[in-house]
């Protein structure tokens, strides 16, 4: 059960799971050079089909590379050279596409941001960052350098050891940017969720070589039916969240169905905890180890779940869009 | 059903077996479909649309419409009524007659054994079956399980003895759908019990439901309605040339049988059709004007029901299912399970939306309460029945461990 790639995208596929395989876990920079040079991080190689592609060959690894958030930037206007991320997160707020704290104020010599963004994934990485501020009432987007006066980064290490960051910004010089912050959120679910379907897969395949491996009462554990029978339950799980992170994908290349994207995060969200809690539940005690990879796609799907909109808050869109009058209609 | 391979778009990009935008010929394909489907009398659709007591004469009145129009068998082989339709199309038809809430054509005919003598058949059998299988002129019903042989099928003990030009067969089939309201019954027969496997020696026989030594007795279920059967076999003799393809290969076709029957038993489109149902009674005002959708709750379960409906009827789309080059897809157990979870949960959400009007189960005319309230409680304990048949959802999560994930 799989999406029908074209040959190109297979090529690609393939091409990138083996050279991810090959990729030291512990130099992740000279990976992240790696994907320049292959040229997955130019702008023309951004597009919804190629994206779903490599953000699922990345998920099914534990790298952490600021794929995702280069998407987001791209679709921001992002300059080519350096590494650019949306700082748009502010302690406890909600998530949307509004700032709250932090503001934007115009000086003589352009305008200058303040505030505090937390948690800004890969700060400590990022060249430039792109600040969401409000100016009045309005949210509005700015590029700030990294190194410019008045910005500090306190960088910190992720439960799924992307890292993040606290970004403090006084008064730092920054440039307007025009950029649609809606339609490259839209693009970063819509990674985050291929990227999720990649983790669950290696999530159930690591289970069921689990399940055929390890030998308890004489047996190896696939004897038992109970959890042979929730490796099956994960995978009916996993093929939903492919299905609809599909949609989202087709969805963005297509145009409308804009709740695409809210269906597919919150079927990857409900999916990704029933895989991952069921990776660990069937490995037994080491899937709660760093040493086992397990526990890490469990802890990494638990990022993307809090990542471009929680299940719980798609879920509130879908609700909120519920029509009453018509089922859903996916061929239009 | 089979949906086929896929097409290719230009460039690079997924080859999907769907796309969202249709065609201006599959707009129209579609628009002529649904035309025809939403001009079936309602008599012939009430009953599948309010959950009603199944009768012969409208399903039998439906399915000779759509016959009469081309649209009984149209992923049959060409020669045999199909249309050589693309998958999209077929994919419409489903959706357009679910959708109008048309029982559709006689799946045990067209689903079932139609595809099994057209794939296995000799040309003489299909010659004389087929065409009287699609008009439901014969009318089959699924002689499968056996009391001692429900999920463990391969355990069939009716037995069928060559005698001459002629079989003897003896036993018992159960849980025998319609088999009240059908003229033949498919069924498979145990023809060489001494098979070093079990699978080994069972053949899949036509039987005309006339023979004499045949006795049907409906089983009354917890709805009140008897749906399905007991069929007892007593010395009933069968022309042997009603066997379909070769002795004691019965097997391999009804697995074939049943990959395309998981399919069907998915049900999405009828889901969404009862779905669409329990939004509208979720809408309608309460007693003291306020509506059970204004609940944010309610509202919030029917929005998630949808979703996951909505993540069902996309793998569908996008994976084959069925039975392909006479081997089942695997695939299509994810279909059922998913599938039969789904339409069990839109039933819980239709009876406790009824909430206590759901108790007048058996008051006919003496109740002021709503029809769907009252049939409520009957349809959600039916339809405990769709994760039992068909391979219980136990059986299909074997299969998905066994033939996906090699466990």
């Amino acid at each position: 059960v799989d999406f029908s790639l074209d040959d190109d995208l297979l090529d690609l596929r393939r091409s990138l799971r083996t050279a991810l395989e090959r990729a030291p876990l512990d130099d992740r920079r000279a990976l992240w050079e790696r994907l320049g040079a292959l040229g997955l991080l130019d702008r023309d190689a951004l597009g919804p089909e190629t994206v779903l592609v490599v953000a699922q060959e990345l998920g099914r690894t534990r790298h952490r590379v600021p794929y995702v958030e280069h998407v987001v930037a791209a679709q921001l206007g992002a300059e080519q050279s350096g590494l650019e991320v949306l700082a748009h997160a502010e302690p406890r707020a909600p998530y949307g596409v509004r700032a709250f704290g932090v503001r934007a104020e115009q000086s003589p010599d352009g305008w200058r941001v303040s505030g505090t963004k937390e948690p800004v994934p890969y700060a400590d990485w990022a060249d430039a960052l792109l600040v969401t501020a409000l100016v009045d009432d309005d949210t509005r987007l700015f590029r700030v350098r990294r190194d410019a006066p008045g910005v500090t980064v306190h960088g910190y290490d992720t439960h799924d050891h992307a890292g993040a960051g606290r970004v403090d910004l006084a008064g730092a010089e920054a440039s307007e940017v025009e950029g649609d912050l809606a339609q490259a959120l839209a693009r970063g679910t819509a990674a985050a969720c291929a990227e999720a379907v990649g983790a669950m897969d290696v999530a159930l395949a690591l289970t069921v070589e689990h399940l055929r491996v390890r030998q308890q009462f004489g047996v190896p554990l696939k004897a038992f039916q109970a959890l042979t029978h929730r490796a099956a339950d994960m995978f009916i799980e996993v093929e939903m969240a492919r299905s609809a992170t599909a949609y989202a994908t087709m969805a963005l290349v297509e145009g409308g169905a804009e709740l695409a994207l809210s269906r597919a995060k919150v079927q990857v969200g409900r999916s990704s905890r029933f895989v991952g809690q069921n990776a660990i539940q069937l490995h037994g005690g080491i899937g709660i180890t760093d040493e086992h990879a397990v526990g890490h796609y469990a802890s990494r799907l638990e990022a993307i779940e809090h990542a471009y909109g929680s299940t719980d808050h798609h879920l509130a869109l879908l609700t909120n869009a519920l029509d009453l009058d018509a089922s859903v209609e996916l061929l239009a | 059903m089979r949906r086929g391979t896929g097409e290719t778009r230009g460039g690079p990009g997924i080859k999907s077996r769907v796309h969202l935008r249709l065609s201006e010929d599959e707009r129209a394909f579609q628009l002529e479909l649904r035309t025809f489907f939403e001009a079936v009398p309602w008599a012939l659709r009430e009953a599948v649309a309010t959950d009603g007591p199944l009768r012969r004469e409208p399903l039998v009145e439906t399915h000779r419409l759509l016959h009469e129009a081309g649209l009984a068998v149209p992923h049959w082989p060409v020669e045999w009524g199909g249309r050589d339709w693309s998958p999209m199309q077929l994919h419409l038809w489903d959706y357009e007659m679910h959708r109008a809430g048309l029982f559709g054509p006689m799946s045990t005919n067209t689903g079932l054994v139609g595809p099994v003598v057209a794939q296995f058949g000799s040309e003489e059998l299909k010659r004389r079956f087929l065409p009287r299988i699609a008009s439901l002129e014969l009318f089959f019903c699924q002689g499968f399980s056996e009391p001692e042989a429900g999920s463990d099928l391969a355990s069939v003990r009716t037995t069928a003895v060559l005698d001459g030009e002629e079989y003897v067969v003896n036993g018992q089939k159960t849980w025998t759908s319609l088999a009240h309201m059908a003229d033949w019954i498919f069924a498979l027969v145990r023809t060489d019990p001494d098979a070093p496997r079990k699978q080994q020696g069972i053949s899949f026989l036509l039987i005309d439901l006339r023979s004499p030594g045949v006795t049907v007795r409906p089983i009354r279920m917890l709805n009140g309605e008897s749906d399905v059967n007991e069929v007892f076999f007593d010395q009933v003799r069968v022309p042997a040339d009603q066997l379909v393809g070769e002795p004691h290969q019965g097997w391999s076709y009804a697995k074939f049988l049943l990959g395309n029957e998981r399919v069907g038993n998915a049900q999405i489109g009828h889901t969404k059709l009862r779905l669409s149902y329990a939004k509208r009674h979720a809408a309608e005002p309460l007693a003291d004007g306020s509506r059970p959708v204004d609940d944010p709750a309610v509202r919030r379960r029917i929005a998630e029901l949808e979703n996951q409906l909505v993540a069902l009827e996309l793998t569908a789309l996008r994976v084959t299912g069925g039975s392909v080059d006479g081997r089942p897809d695997p695939a299509s157990s994810v279909l059922k399970v998913r599938g039969t979870q789904l339409q069990q949960a839109v039933s819980e959400l239709i009876m406790d939306l009824a909430g206590p009007d759901s108790l007048a189960t058996y008051a006919g005319g003496a109740s002021a309460l709503p029809t769907w309230a009252t049939r409520s409680v009957g349809t959600y304990l039916d339809l405990r029945k769709v994760s039992i048949y068909g391979g219980s959802n136990e059986i299909q999560r074997g299969i998905i461990a066994s033939s996906i994930l090699g466990l």
